[in-house]
């Protein structure tokens, strides 16, 4: 069959409206997406990208339920904000979610997955000074003296 | 003395017929096409060997020729076969194409979309000269002007026709500057393409990361069918950008890309078979494939002019051609034109964009082509 009837039969009026439709579609609405990537990255890397975002976020996740109110008892050493490690919290909240002991490589992986940045680094850092501890079983620890609610000097005590 | 006379008719001398001879003739003039006038050598030498291997008279059943099952030639085309080449093309195609200028100027990547009337014109002519749709379809995909999308799809909807489809369209993409320029110039005034074009702005290195993935899934949500040949573009393009896995780009781009290459040239060339060849379809695929990409360029240039229309920032339409996927030879065209009306008017970079658009649109179109008619 020839002729503009072999064209018909073979539907091809439609396949072709269709298929150039569908191939200036497809590449009108790459183009569309592509004209908001230098937005969408400056908004990203005004916004999302600082760990103290991922704080709240992280607390909100990881938040045991309870409100635990504060009763004055005795003197207890406060962290002034300005000198609290916020990437060691992001890290120890992380482990609170897993639970210890825990796998480094685990924890590295959640940090980074997060957006923690100088995961390694800070790691590292723990290590050195004794803030985390590796077992011989394998598995890492925070060290019994470094927990912030732990046993030094404050003027508030949560209530059990 | 009939020992010497078995003997010699067991020869290729004594088997051969005029055609084995007229098709060993068409590879030695793509030998030379590659070797002397320069025409896409990387391809029209394998391509040229391959007709010369292919059409050496064998014995049947010996597991000599390409279409012999458990022949070596006939492992090799396997990759054509199924499909396997191209994507592999792809992947080092993709490691070594810079998406940039079609990140600073997203509309360009309409005239890329607008090229792509080529094929379903063709596809149409086809049909209308009595070839099946399957073969129409393969037929109308060498105006995409894309050597591997091209066997890609043919080797899925028409195997039969995988050589003349191949050797048509890598003959036309080397061709591209004698088919060009004419058309460009018919269709487009003087002031037209004086038209300079403003540099395109910087493009991130965070841009040129996310496009992969989100050109990735957009396509290939939209065209499934065409998720072997864009997967692997994109997926080459990421290895490029986002330079942790540099080494493997570079294996993409070199040692991938031209091994697939040779194999793939001297299997198309060797299936290249005189009955396939030398026969009125044949011819019909040629004069087909000439008009595809004529018609690819006019589409293009048509299109840039109606954007014209519609634009406060002009593009000059000779950028049009460009959406021919033949790259980076129709940026060149593009660019070599352009200059002859005004030496200062460099438009290559700004041709990259369409050229490289026109690939992603001929592989979505190979998708819409085979998920319709396969």
């Amino acid at each position: 069959m020839v002729g503009f009837s072999a064209i018909s039969a073979g539907n091809g009026w439609l396949i072709s409206a269709l298929g150039i439709s569908v191939v200036f579609f497809g590449l009108a609405s790459l183009a569309f997406i592509i004209s908001f990537f230098p937005r969408a990255i400056s908004w990203w890397n005004e916004h999302a990208q600082t760990p103290k975002h991922f704080l709240p976020l992280l607390r909100s996740l990881f938040a045991q339920g309870r409100r635990k109110a504060l009763v004055i008892t005795e003197p207890r050493e406060i962290h002034v904000p300005g000198e609290i490690d916020d990437e060691e919290e992001a890290l120890r909240l992380l482990t609170a979610h897993t639970g210890e002991p825990f796998k480094l490589p685990r924890l590295i992986e959640m940090a980074e997955q997060r957006g923690l940045t100088r995961v390694h680094s800070t790691i590292n850092r723990l290590l050195v000074r004794g803030t985390m501890v590796g077992g011989d079983d394998g598995l890492f620890r925070w060290s019994k003296g470094s927990d912030k609610e732990g046993p030094v000097e404050s003027k508030f005590e949560e209530n059990k | 003395m009939e020992l010497l006379f078995d003997f010699l008719q067991n020869t290729g001398f004594g088997m051969a017929d005029f055609r084995h001879f007229v098709m060993i003739g068409v590879g030695l003039i793509f030998i030379y096409l590659g070797i002397a006038k320069h025409y896409e050598p990387l391809l029209l030498v394998p391509i040229g060997f391959g007709i010369l291997v292919g059409n050496i008279p064998v014995f049947k059943g010996l597991g000599l020729g390409i279409y012999e099952k458990g022949s070596v030639l006939n492992y090799l085309y396997f990759g054509v076969r199924q499909g396997v080449y191209p994507p592999l093309i792809f992947l080092g195609i993709g490691a070594m194409t810079d998406f940039s200028t079609l990140l600073a100027r997203p509309k360009l990547i309409l005239l890329g979309a607008a090229a792509q009337l080529g094929v379903f014109m063709t596809f149409l002519g086809a049909l209308f000269l009595g070839f099946l749709p399957r073969e129409a379809a393969s037929i109308g995909i060498i105006g995409g002007a894309d050597g591997p999308t091209a066997i890609f799809l043919s080797a899925k909807l028409a195997p039969h026709l995988v050589g003349p489809i191949a050797i048509a369209a890598y003959s036309y993409m080397a061709l591209v500057p004698v088919i060009q320029p004419p058309i460009m110039r018919l269709l487009t005034s003087r002031q037209e393409r004086l038209i300079k074009m403003s540099d395109p702005r910087e493009v991130s290195s965070q841009e040129k990361i996310i496009f992969p993935i989100v050109g990735f899934l957009l396509c290939c949500f939209l065209a499934p069918a065409a998720l072997p040949l864009l997967s692997m573009l994109f997926f080459g393009n990421l290895l490029k950008e986002c330079l942790v896995t540099e080494r493997l780009a570079k294996t993409a781009r070199t040692a991938v890309v031209d091994t697939v290459t040779i194999v793939l040239g001297l299997t198309v060339g060797a299936s290249t078979q005189a009955d396939v060849f030398l026969t009125a379809k044949a011819i019909g695929i040629f004069i087909l494939g000439a008009c595809s990409f004529m018609v690819a360029t006019a589409g293009g240039v048509i299109f840039a002019k109606v954007m014209n229309l519609f634009s406060r920032d002009k593009i000059n339409p000779l950028l049009g051609a460009a959406g021919v996927s033949a790259v980076p030879d129709s940026a060149r065209v593009v660019q070599m034109v352009g200059n002859r009306e005004d030496p200062s008017n460099y438009l290559l970079m700004h041709a990259m964009a369409p050229n490289v658009a026109g690939v992603i649109g001929s592989a979505i179109a190979a998708g819409v082509l085979w998920s319709f008619i396969g």
